[in-house]
């Protein structure tokens, strides 16, 4: 049998209160995943052996000191990294980005206009104009913004206020992106977040309930045994 | 579920313990069997513990202390019961996902409002027993989906919430088994008119109060001293905030009408339409 397990995402929690949602939604997408806390141990995240990690917004800036930050070494594991609102700042800064605080903040409903065909977005639209420009209509909840992009990352989404709203290398199938993807004002947040575990990370729909009650009933059974 | 799920896994090595407390809603305890000891083969112990949790609540009127003595007694009654059960060594427990999320940052500083879950208090420590949670690493919609896979009942599946303490923080006050009683049928016609109207699965959670108060009504040409109920029904995503329900005024008349003349003691009914916050869900 196929462990519903085996294919699994990571997100790190800043302590946004739409993380859990972000699970919610990988896990709509057939895909197992579980949340850590930011400040985890990189053994513990290298043990739990994940195909993509996630990095979840929070509630605190990124150009304040002693604010929270990824584990340095998970950017060289050689896995795909999505960062949503802080945790797309937090890799931007820890890459070698600059973040500002803007003096203009961002909360609701936002248009981004998207960029030269990223893996992120490929297909996938609410608008388009004549002139060729095809937007999201996303959600956005944010102060600050990455103002420089770190060494290898180009612009694939941008609004006025936030020149880098999506940002990615794709040769290391990283990408950032400061609106919420696992809110379903974003229209097209599902279809991203399943972009990116599906085709960027690779990951299979394997976390179906009939997967999911063989692997419980099968771990049930190793647990008691004969007990 | 996790009956479901440990019977598929384990069969015969599952025993039931379900312990009816004479705080249940109408008819719950004879569904239960009949779903689990009947339907799906599972081998259930039925304990009827009413009088013992009625006679310990017997004056008490402080919620918290209802709680506790609840809790209390459920935790003694299931340790008589397992103890006449050779060599049982697991004991398992519903806990889901959001839990395990819950206790993990409240063990560190990050935990901002965060309470902790323990379905059965200290209980493995003090019977020397193990641990299970097989539905640990799922959320709430994940084990209604597997419900479904199971082929448990559409209704088991998607029945509102129901408190550990269950109609004891229901019942204001002291709970007496007349008053009891009374809010199973009042209860059991607000939720089959709801299901009838097509309201209960666009409602969160849906109950109803009793409130130990009377008020004067003339029923017929006598004037009768009876009970109060309260209706509370909410909407809301994760329980953490809530909007009282707008459930239409007919369907609401139709309700206080059958509650009144279906239910002789009950001559008022009211609707709460305050939201959490301030005003928690449960009235106690």
């Amino acid at each position: 049998m196929t462990d519903p397990h085996s294919q699994r995402i990571l997100i790190l929690d800043f302590g946004s209160q739409t993380t859990q949602l972000i699970a919610r939604r990988v896990r709509e997408a057939g895909v197992y995943c579980e949340l850590y806390s930011w400040d985890t141990p990189v053994e513990e995240i290298r043990k739990f052996a994940p195909r993509g990690i996630i990095l979840s917004g929070g509630p605190e800036s990124v150009t304040a000191e002693e604010t929270p930050r990824a584990p340095r070494e998970i950017f060289d594991m050689k896995i795909p990294i999505l960062g949503i609102c802080y945790g797309q700042q937090a890799m931007a800064a820890q890459l070698g980005g600059v973040v500002e605080a803007g003096d203009k903040r961002e909360f609701g409903y936002a248009r981004v206009r998207m960029h030269g065909h990223s893996k992120l977005f490929h297909d996938l639209r609410d608008e388009k104009e004549d002139s060729g420009a095809e937007w999201l209509h996303v959600w956005m909840s944010h102060g600050d913004r990455v103002t420089r992009l770190p060494a290898g990352f180009k612009v694939i989404a941008e609004t006025p206020t936030a020149p880098f709203a999506g940002i990615a290398y794709e040769a290391r199938g990283s990408s950032g992106i400061q609106f919420h993807p696992e809110v379903t004002h974003t229209t097209q947040g599902r279809a991203i977040l399943q972009r990116f575990v599906h085709d960027i990370c690779g990951c299979g729909s394997l976390w179906t309930p009939g997967h999911i009650i063989e692997s419980m009933v099968q771990s049930v059974r190793a647990q008691v045994g004969q007990d | 579920m996790v009956a479901a799920l440990l019977h598929r896994a384990i069969g015969k090595q599952l025993t039931c313990i379900f312990v009816d407390n004479g705080l249940l809603r109408l008819n719950e305890g004879d569904q239960v069997m009949e779903t689990f000891a009947r339907h799906m083969g599972v081998k259930v112990i039925r304990v009827d513990a009413q009088d013992r949790f009625l006679s310990a609540l017997k004056g008490v009127a402080d919620p918290e202390k209802k709680r506790k003595i609840i809790g209390g007694i459920f935790i003694d009654v299931f340790e008589e019961e397992a103890a006449k059960i050779k060599n049982a060594r697991w004991l398992a427990q519903g806990t889901i996902y959001p839990d395990v999320i819950e206790s993990a940052a409240a063990k560190t500083k990050k935990a901002h409002v965060i309470k902790s879950h323990h379905n059965v208090g200290g209980l493995p420590e003090k019977m020397n027993i193990k641990l299970l949670e097989p539905l640990r690493e799922l959320f709430k919609d994940e084990v209604r989906r597997i419900g479904e896979e199971l082929g448990l009942p559409h209704q088991m599946i998607y029945r509102h919430p129901f408190p550990g303490p269950g109609l004891g923080v229901r019942i204001l006050g002291e709970v007496k088994k007349e008053y009891a009683d009374l809010l199973r049928k009042a209860d059991a016609i607000y939720l089959e008119e709801l299901y009838r109207h097509n309201l209960y699965e666009k409602i969160s959670q849906a109950f109803a109060v009793f409130l130990p108060v009377k008020s004067v009504a003339v029923l017929g040409d006598a004037r009768a001293y009876d009970y109060v109920v309260a209706l509370r029904a909410v909407e809301t995503v994760d329980f953490m905030t809530a909007n009282w329900a707008h459930i239409p005024y007919e369907v609401l008349g139709i309700i206080s009408n059958r509650i009144i003349n279906e239910v002789r003691g009950i001559s008022r009914v009211v609707y709460d339409i305050s939201g959490k916050p301030p005003a928690t869900i449960e009235w106690e």
